[in-house]
């Protein structure tokens, strides 16, 4: 049985500075490291733009976690799907729910801001649709309390070095997913972006 | 007793800056307050934050910005080997020189630097380093120099 439900608010920065903090893969287990202490990257496909990673961390002494496609469709989706617990025989709900999410990032022009749209998808067994509303409660805490954390770094910069600032993320020394095509949408040569109807 | 860090013996008595007043920033840093090899924030007056990490030795003071991307160093950690690692990206600074040692994401994301696309080159990364503050220590305070050091 399919369960569907979004996510959806606004994230006052620039899709530029959005774009570039989701990309921005050194930050994921230092600044989220309350949800995640070890990022792996198990495949990578550059000409699909698809990375294959393992994210973990302790409990009991035991590392547990999950893997999972990446996918980042430029300018401004990125797709999650194919996850799995970690290790295998781990029991977990992975096993018995399947979850797809699609992130999308369009500007709000009159405020030169960002309306972030999460979009989740549950293949739940009839046994767990009662549950439903319990695991979509779950997983949008979660989406917005490292949003914040997220959102909590853009002001600081915001503060520090100017709204529309992406200059660290464009810098050629400066890592960040997929860079070329950042470049292309977001860099110094790029045109405008077309906002969505 | 610590001494300052421009070397100059501890004076006993609690007093004065030890020299021009406006030399230093308005609020010291009361020594004995500090919190041993843990981050300590303070505020010196005139809009500046500082970190403040002490060993057994001296203090280390240092702004409360992170020269990579301005991350916050009042929640960063001190490291068993004598290093300041910054919350958002995990940059490791040394206390005792400031300069970056290293990048843990160069390991982390090694496969993914390696084949990394056009647009990154890796061998014009900055020197980066925190900005250290000189300090003289009378009695239990400690004065912030505005003057970087070295500067």
């Amino acid at each position: 049985m399919r369960h569907r439900f979004t996510v959806e608010y606004e994230i006052d920065c620039p899709v530029a500075i959005a774009v570039a903090v989701y990309l921005d893969a050194e930050h994921y287990i230092f600044l989220h490291k309350k949800y995640s202490d070890t990022y792996e990257v198990l495949s990578y496909e550059p000409a699909t733009r698809k990375i294959f990673i393992r994210e973990s961390w302790e409990l009991f002494g035991l590392r547990i976690g999950q893997t999972c496609m990446t996918e980042y469709i430029p300018p401004a989706e990125f797709l999650n799907y194919d996850i799995e617990p970690y290790p295998r025989w781990l029991p977990s709900l992975h096993h018995i729910l399947k979850a797809r999410t699609r992130l999308v990032y369009t500007e709000i022009p009159e405020r030169n801001s960002t309306w972030s749209m999460l979009e989740i998808e549950l293949d739940l067994p009839f046994w767990l649709w009662p549950f439903r509303g319990w695991l979509q409660k779950a997983m949008t805490r979660l989406k917005i309390e490292k949003d914040e954390q997220d959102i909590d770094m853009i002001r600081r910069r915001a503060a520090l070095f100017g709204r529309e600032n992406n200059s660290i993320y464009l810098a050629d020394h400066q890592f960040i997913l997929h860079k070329g095509d950042y470049l292309k949408h977001f860099g110094l040569n790029s045109k405008p972006l077309t906002p969505l109807a | 007793m610590l001494d300052a860090s421009s070397g100059a013996t501890t004076p006993e008595t609690i007093g004065e800056p030890p020299g021009p007043p406006d030399a230093f920033y308005p609020r010291p840093i009361e020594v004995s307050g500090l919190r041993r090899d843990a981050v300590n924030v303070r505020d010196l007056g005139d809009g500046v934050q500082v970190v403040v990490v002490r060993d057994r030795e001296r203090l280390y003071v240092f702004r409360d910005i992170c020269p990579h991307m301005g991350g916050p160093l009042g929640e960063a950690t001190v490291c068993k080997d004598a290093t300041l690692e910054c919350p958002w990206h995990g940059y490791r600074f040394s206390l005792e020189t400031g300069r970056l040692v290293d990048n843990p994401n160069e390991r982390i994301m090694a496969e993914l630097r390696r084949r990394a696309p056009a647009g990154f080159r890796p061998e014009n990364t900055p020197k980066y380093a925190l900005n250290p503050l000189a300090y003289q220590v009378v009695g239990d305070r400690a004065y912030v120099q505005r003057k970087r050091s070295g500067a």
